[in-house]
């Protein structure tokens, strides 16, 4: 004891600052940190996730206000999250919110997971919503029975039966089962500019108009910059001013027109991809023909798409859902719109899709009856009407109503159009089906994407509707293919646990020879003093890595518990491997493809970089600094930064390129060769007032001065380049060579890649990957100051002796700095490819959990967190993790290998024997 | 930099300004982007995403020059078309007027009333039907003058004291009955201003039915409101009430209401009262004292150019004075454009010279070359305080702390002693642990985090901070580990045998001798850590549930997500206020951090 007081009274102050503040700050914060609301007794609170914008949040807040008025015995919690999965990782944990939001997508996959309670019990308390949900849920004898007397036999539910029935199943009593409540939906409709259909003489929509009036329209609202029509002679594609229609290319979008004329793209019970059939692909076909045949289409990829916008006045149709009707009137009050229904198809059926969003309870809620309180308050028409905005629009067809009617004063005056399918009832909910409906639904916007959006390479609609059905099937067969029959529960943990003990019992019984006390003593205090490391690393490394070799020789994708992961040996990595999962193979080339880029860049940028740290100038520390504040930057606000400086119309990249455009690949290649000239003779000459020997001053200076002379020679505004060139582009095979000397080397090198100008940096798949590189080379500060570490430690005496052998800065660069650093440069490699294979955050957030366009962002970690913690894959992404430590065990046993090649170790000084 | 020091003096000038130029112009492309998000935190939100882009915090006023006069106008879209550079403007209210020929007009189809008001002949609006009996109707004046001269004494100057109540979240500007105001008790508010509209949720009413609503405050009933004069509309299966008082807003679900005054007032807390003093000044026009701006003073006319209140003056006038023109509105080209034009007077029939003054439509698109641009530098500094109050940042900020200081703390000390141990001390199984602990570097972090989730998930420590914090207390990171071990192998040992001499136990030793030494790389691992702890995402996205406990990073990401689109100068902001303490730490701890990392060195 007196020896501990000792010890605590001689501690060094500097340390015991460091302690007595971290505690003073902890302890203050402490008092204060978490305050949630306190709340009285026999209050109970309901738990739910929302995130949204800032409407959204108003708009919850004010629901809670008026709902907590009305019950004050039970509290509202809101967990703010955007992650669309955080209450799937909650299920998963056990600690699942009360409610959840189900769109009619996921309904499926909730319900099959059993995460959503059956809500027939708890509806036997609110007769109104009963009586509202009818016969869409309850059968005449059910509602007798809830009802007694009141009820009214064959009385119309108040609720859209379109809506209700995504989230119905049939219970095992062969009654229906209600597993969430649809709040509200957003069907599809056109909206039209009225000044266009008016400065045309063309007729608006009617209520019955079909697909043909919808192309004849089109094609009168389409005009190029001479107010010419496509069908027009003359008619010049690429000075499009006015497009007649803009369609919704992706699936929901295009599967009205599907339905419109008869087929479907996922099969009745979503078991197939029924794609190919004929109806579908004449549906495709025509809104394919639209675009490339008719030209009344823009597309995704035009030079001028910044102005090509419904908003702008340039299109005349527009498909679209109810929200772009605030934007509209917020921020457009000039543009006279209106809408109308989605046009009938040839045989005049008419149909829409609609996509209802609504709240369940999930299984493990244990305040089933306050969070139905909440449920029912939802519901309630009060509580629909209060809803602010129409961004979505109400279920219950009394509280549709009232928003329905003409009113001149507000755009758009038909509002009769917005709900017009649903009147008719032909509206229909699109299909969830299967665990891997996500992807399938992946695989079948990519190639609407492709036939509907992108103008290039041109795609048939038969060839689309073929692939889609192919890859979409084997995805769908993938469910099918192996199902585990043996379910390891603890037991198959315990299994896991037995290596570790086996060793951990091998290394305390192992014979001590030959040991002193007092060495004994030391390996005890060793023992002692790494516990703290063996316990974090048996709880969080050890147990976690053999938990996830077990993971992935299993499939457990569901929410259910975590023992219910079935075994089924190797299939997961011969999913990945065989390429049943293309995406594997996609996401690896992504990876590679990034790491050859970045790491070598890094490597030479970083070496550079710490070079110029090194020098002993006045200031070096405010300049170190700020080389490294992109390293300290949270990768969240550094993904938001380069989100806004890539925009391809107003940031900042693009700005400064469009400004460097006025000069000449040629002027481009010679200016860098002259900044390199520069500093070369900058140097030269400062070697030279050293009084160094040689003459490598005099001729650096000349061709600098006859560098410069060329610049000015070769400016894109001479008269004889231009006849240059003129002439170069009109004989052909010279013209290659001539355009060096045109203007405009970002738009020339920019399609010397394949991709358009300006740079759609952050949409075009062929310049993503660099987005990354450039990313990448902005935080290199941080590999900056490990060389910064390597290069002050290299021995001054090197130095002084090269330079006693008169050794210029190159050569000592070249012989002594190069070679003595080799140890930190191969450190830094090493880390280097390992980040590269784990590159995640930059890319989640840039491209907010996607994949980047045309998957150019799906880097290997990224596929990984997505298979695991959005699809629920968590076997498959055990295995994917598994074969990612292989790789980057194998790259770094192979840069092991050669490191004796080129890395120059140093006597081991500083180690004990 | 001891190296450096020896050759200090052969350092010439030349090279110095080389190594300047070197370094300054290595530093544009990497503190640029910084600087943009700095500057854009401090813009205007219509200026964060402008293009070309804006260098500096500017507002810029843009002005249009049409004959001999200047309007101010507002660009709404600077498109870039295929041609000329076009950009689309709105007049401002204060210039909006401008003489034309009359020949310039033209009529196309809409309609419009208008009505001979005060001798005038005004567009209006019908706010009413012609009552039984009665001979008026009410009206609504359109495009009145917003601009008219009176004489200098007719203005009337006086400081008034307006009171304000806050009913429903609305803070109302209302009269109280007594004056002055005892400092508690009740007092009864006499009639509520004209402007004070209300929304309530609409509820079915009967069919000639007085309309009688209930204004429900927090805590119970608070105001009534009876309008017996409306007349209904039929929506489909609703009766909602039109009046002139009532104006529904159907989108929203709500009817506003506009009581003139409650009838039989109403009686409030004086403590939710509050009082402002304003300077008012009225003139009388029309006949009518109303509310005005002073615009301009000529000495010599004693005129006074003032500004009208913006809202539309409701009138009775007798219905045979109503004029139906029908289907007429005006275009007329201006700029080279046909655009709508509103006129605030009629011509007369037949004088074909005389011109007449038209309200310009909103929207007006002119060439670029027409615009003249004049940027006033005006940092929004408002904009942290707004981000601040947002969110909850006060509190994530406590939160973050906590964790901070907690995981600084405990990485700084437990990977100080593993690292001692594995140093200094020699047992059985070091080396293979050493390795192991090394290749723990090279697992990718997602193949634990799903059991890891689990495991926490099991003893139930969801939505707490221990999952963030104990980790760090058991040497969570090899990184650290890795360091604190190779910067002790450098201490001499004979330090530590003299210690061990003097009886200290391992643990002493490291404590009073291994420990005061390591500073610099303590400083390292410190700052690496609280960055670590500040910035984490991950973890806190999983593990915190609760709003009141998220930590600053989340509710950045939170943000963004709900202020991208609407707010972007706001989450500028918000990033760089997370930037700032970081920033700071970085910059005072860097020569230490820099040591610390020289010291320990890397190669192994």
């Amino acid at each position: 004891m007196r020896k501990l007081i000792q010890v605590i009274t001689n501690s060094d102050p500097w340390l015991t600052a460091l302690v007595l503040g971290c505690l003073t700050i902890a302890g203050v914060c402490a008092v204060y940190a978490g305050r949630a609301t306190a709340h009285p007794e026999g209050v109970t609170v309901v738990t739910f996730c929302q995130g949204g914008s800032k409407r959204d949040r108003a708009e919850t807040r004010a629901l809670q206000a008026r709902f907590e008025a009305e019950h004050p015995d039970i509290r509202l919690n809101i967990i703010r999250s955007n992650q669309a999965r955080k209450p799937d990782t909650m299920i998963a944990a056990g600690v699942a919110p009360d409610l959840i939001f189900v769109p009619c997508d996921q309904a499926d996959y909730y319900i099959q997971s059993g995460a959503l309670r059956d809500l027939k019990p708890l509806l036997r308390e609110d007769p109104e919503l009963v009586r509202a949900l009818g016969t869409t849920v309850f059968s005449e004898a059910e509602l007798r029975e809830v009802l007694g007397p009141e009820h009214v036999p064959g009385a119309a539910p108040d609720f859209i039966a379109a809506m209700v029935a995504p989230f119905l199943r049939e219970g095992p009593d062969g009654r229906k089962q209600l597993f969430a409540i649809p709040i509200n939906y957003t069907p599809f409709f056109i909206y039209y500019n009225k000044d266009l259909f008016d400065k045309y003489n063309v007729p608006y929509p009617s209520e019955n108009w079909t697909w043909d009036e919808l192309r004849e329209k089109a094609l009168a609202l389409t005009r190029d910059h001479l107010g010419r029509r496509p069908d027009q002679p003359g008619f010049d594609a690429q000075q499009v001013q006015t497009f007649g229609f803009q369609y919704a290319w992706w699936q929901h979008g295009v599967e009205c027109f599907i339905r419109q004329n008869g087929g479907r793209l996922v099969s009745e019970d979503g078991s197939r991809v029924v794609a190919n059939d004929p109806r579908t692909v004449e549906a495709l076909q025509f809104l394919n023909d639209l675009k490339r045949r008719d030209g009344v289409v823009p597309t995704g990829q035009g030079a001028t798409a910044r102005d090509i916008a419904f908003n702008k006045g340039t299109i005349g149709m527009f498909m679209w859902g109810v929200f772009e009707i605030v934007t509209l009137n917020d921020q457009t009050p000039e543009l006279d719109y209106d809408v109308a229904p989605l046009p009938r198809g040839r045989d005049g059926t008419r149909a829409s899709v609609v996509f209802p969003n609504g709240w369940g309870i999930t299984a493990q809620s244990r305040v089933p009856e306050a969070a139905f309180a909440y449920l029912r308050f939802l519901a309630s028409r009060e509580a629909m009407q209060l809803t602010e905005d129409p961004v979505f629009l109400p279920t219950r067809y009394s509280v549709l109503g009232a928003r329905g009617p003409v009113d001149p004063t507000r755009r758009p005056t038909s509002r009769w159009a917005l709900t017009h399918d649903i009147d008719n009832g032909y509206a229909m909910a699109p299909y969830g089906t299967t665990a891997y409906y996500g992807d399938v639904y992946e695989v079948i916007n990519e190639h609407l994407n492709k036939l509907l959006n992108l103008v290039e390479p041109p795609f048939d609609a038969q060839t689309a509707a073929d692939e889609m059905t192919r890859l979409g099937n084997v995805i769908l067969q993938r469910d099918r293919l192996v199902r585990g029959s043996t379910s390891f529960g603890y037991a198959a943990l315990a299994i896991a646990l037995i290596p570790l003990g086996y060793l951990a019992w091998r290394f305390a019984t192992r014979p001590r020879r030959g040991l002193s006390k007092l060495l004994l003593a030391e390996e005890r205090w060793g023992y002692l003093l790494i516990s703290p490391w063996v316990l974090g690393f048996t709880l969080f490394g050890a147990f976690p890595i053999l938990v996830s070799i077990l993971l992935s020789f299993s499939q457990w994708q569901s929410l259910s518990d975590f023992t219910q992961a079935e075994f089924i040996g190797v299939e997961n990595y011969r999913v990945a491997l065989s390429g049943t999962d293309p995406k594997f193979w996609t996401s690896l080339w992504v990876t590679f493809r990034y790491a050859l880029l970045a790491v070598p860049s890094g490597l030479v940028a970083g070496l550079a970089l710490a070079l110029l740290m090194n020098q002993a100038v006045a200031g070096i520390t405010v300049f170190r600094t700020l080389y490294y504040i992109p390293a300290v930057l949270p990768s969240v606000a550094a993904a938001i930064l380069w989100w806004y400086l890539f925009d391809r119309h107003t940031g900042w990249v693009n700005w400064a390129l469009a400004r460097a455009n006025v000069l000449s690949p040629l002027q481009v290649i010679l200016g860098l060769a002259l900044v390199v000239l520069l500093i070369v003779t900058a140097l030269a000459a400062v070697e030279r007032a050293r009084g160094a020997r040689g003459n490598a001053f005099a001729r650096p200076l000349l061709m600098l001065a006859g560098g410069l002379a060329a610049l000015v020679l070769l400016s894109p505004r001479q008269p004889w380049i231009e006849a240059l060139v003129t002439a170069g582009v009109a004989e052909g095979p010279a013209g290659g060579w001539a355009r060096l000397l045109d203007a405009g080397w970002a738009t020339q090198l920019a399609g010397a890649v394949g991709a358009r100008y300006p740079v759609a940096w952050l949409s075009d798949e062929v310049v993503t990957p660099y987005v990354f590189v450039i990313m990448a080379l902005w935080g290199v500060g941080g590999g900056m100051i490990i060389y910064l570490a390597g290069l002050q430690g290299i021995p001054t005496q090197l130095y002084e002796a090269a330079e006693m052998d008169g050794a210029s800065r190159w050569q000592k660069l070249r012989n002594v700095t190069i070679p003595m650093l080799s140890p930190v440069i191969f450190f830094n490699l090493i880390m280097g490819v390992i980040g590269s294979f784990q590159v995640f955050n930059s890319a989640y957030v840039l491209f907010d959990g996607g994949t980047g366009p045309g998957d150019s962002a799906l880097f290997y970690g990224l596929h990984l967190f997505r298979e695991a913690f959005m699809k629920y894959r968590l076997g498959y992404a055990s295995a994917l993790a598994w074969i990612l430590f292989v790789i980057i065990l194998v790259f770094t046993a192979l840069i092991f290998r050669s490191s004796a090649l080129w890395v120059y170790y140093e006597s081991a000084k500083g180690k004990r024997a | 930099m001891s190296r450096r020091g020896s050759e200090g003096r052969s350092e010439s000038r030349a090279y110095k300004i080389v190594m300047y130029t070197i370094l300054i112009t290595g530093a544009i492309p990497i503190i640029l982007p910084f600087y943009w998000l700095v500057a854009a935190s401090l813009k205007t939100k219509e200026r964060v995403n402008a293009y070309p882009p804006d260098w500096l915090p500017i507002v810029p006023a843009d002005y249009l020059k049409v004959g001999d006069q200047e309007l101010r106008v507002r660009i709404f879209d600077d498109g870039r078309g295929s041609g000329t550079f076009v950009a689309r403007v709105r007049a401002l209210p204060e210039h909006g007027h401008l003489d034309l020929p009359r020949a310039a007009i033209r009529r196309t189809t809409a309609d419009a009333v208008f009505a001979a008001v005060d001798g005038r002949q005004r567009r209006v609006e019908l706010r009413g039907a012609p009552a039984n009996g009665g001979d008026g109707v009410t009206v609504a004046l359109l495009g009145q003058l917003r601009e008219v001269s009176v004489p200098a004494d007719e203005l009337e100057s006086r400081e008034e004291t307006e009171t304000y109540w806050t009913v429903l979240g609305r803070e109302l500007r209302v009269t109280p009955a007594e004056l002055p105001l005892p400092e508690r008790g009740m007092v009864r508010l006499v009639a509520l201003n004209e402007d004070l509209a209300i929304r309530v949720a609409p509820q079915p009413v009967v069919a000639g039915a007085p309309l009688e609503l209930l204004v429900e405050g927090p805590d119970g009933p608070r105001v009534r409101l009876v309008d017996t004069r409306a007349p209904q509309r039929r929506d489909r299966d609703r009766w909602l009430p039109v009046a002139p008082d009532v104006v529904t807003n159907e989108a929203a679900g709500y009817v506003e209401v506009r009581p003139v005054c409650p009838p039989e007032g109403l009686t409030v807390p004086v403590g939710e009262l509050r009082t402002a003093f304003v300077r008012r000044v009225t003139a009388v026009v029309d006949g009518r004292r109303v509310a005005v701006k002073e615009l301009s003073r000529n000495g010599e006319t004693g005129l006074v150019k003032v500004e009208l209140p913006d809202e539309p003056v409701t009138r009775v006038v007798p219905a045979a004075a109503l004029e139906l023109v029908g289907h007429t509105q005006y275009r007329a080209t201006v700029l080279g454009q046909d655009v709508p034009v509103q006129p605030l007077a009629l011509p007369l029939p037949d004088d074909a010279a005389a011109t007449v003054a038209v309200r310009l439509p909103e929207a007006l698109a002119v060439t670029e070359t027409r615009l003249r641009q004049e940027r006033t530098f005006a940092p929004q500094w408002g904009n942290f305080a707004a981000a601040w109050r947002e969110q909850q940042f006060d509190l994530y900020l406590v939160n973050t702390l906590l964790i901070a200081a907690l995981v600084v703390l405990g990485t700084v000390f437990s990977c100080g002693l593993v690292g001692y141990a594995f140093a200094r001390l020699h047992f059985r199984g070091s080396n293979i642990l050493f390795i192991v602990l090394l290749s723990t570097m090279m697992i990718p972090g997602q193949v634990t985090s799903i059991p890891t989730f689990v495991m926490f998930a099991t003893v139930g420590w969801i939505d707490s901070y221990k999952p963030l914090i104990v980790p760090a207390f058991m040497a969570g990171s090899a990184f650290f580990i890795f360091l604190y071990r190779q910067f002790m192998m450098t201490i001499p040992v004979d330090l530590e045998d003299s210690a061990r001499i003097d009886g200290c136990g391992p643990l002493a030793t490291w404590w009073l001798i291994m420990m005061p030494l390591s500073k610099p790389i303590i400083v390292t691992v410190a700052v690496f850590s609280f960055i670590g702890a500040w910035n984490d995402f991950l973890g806190p996205l999983l593990y915190i549930n609760s709003d009141a406990k998220q930590t600053i990073a989340l509710g950045l990401q939170n943000f963004k997500s709900a202020f991208q689109y609407d707010d972007p100068q706001l989450l500028m902001a918000a990033s760089v206020m997370m930037l700032i303490p970081a920033l700071v730490l970085f910059f005072l701890a860097q020569k230490a951090f820099i040591r610390g990392v020289v010291v320990s060195g890397v190669k192994g």
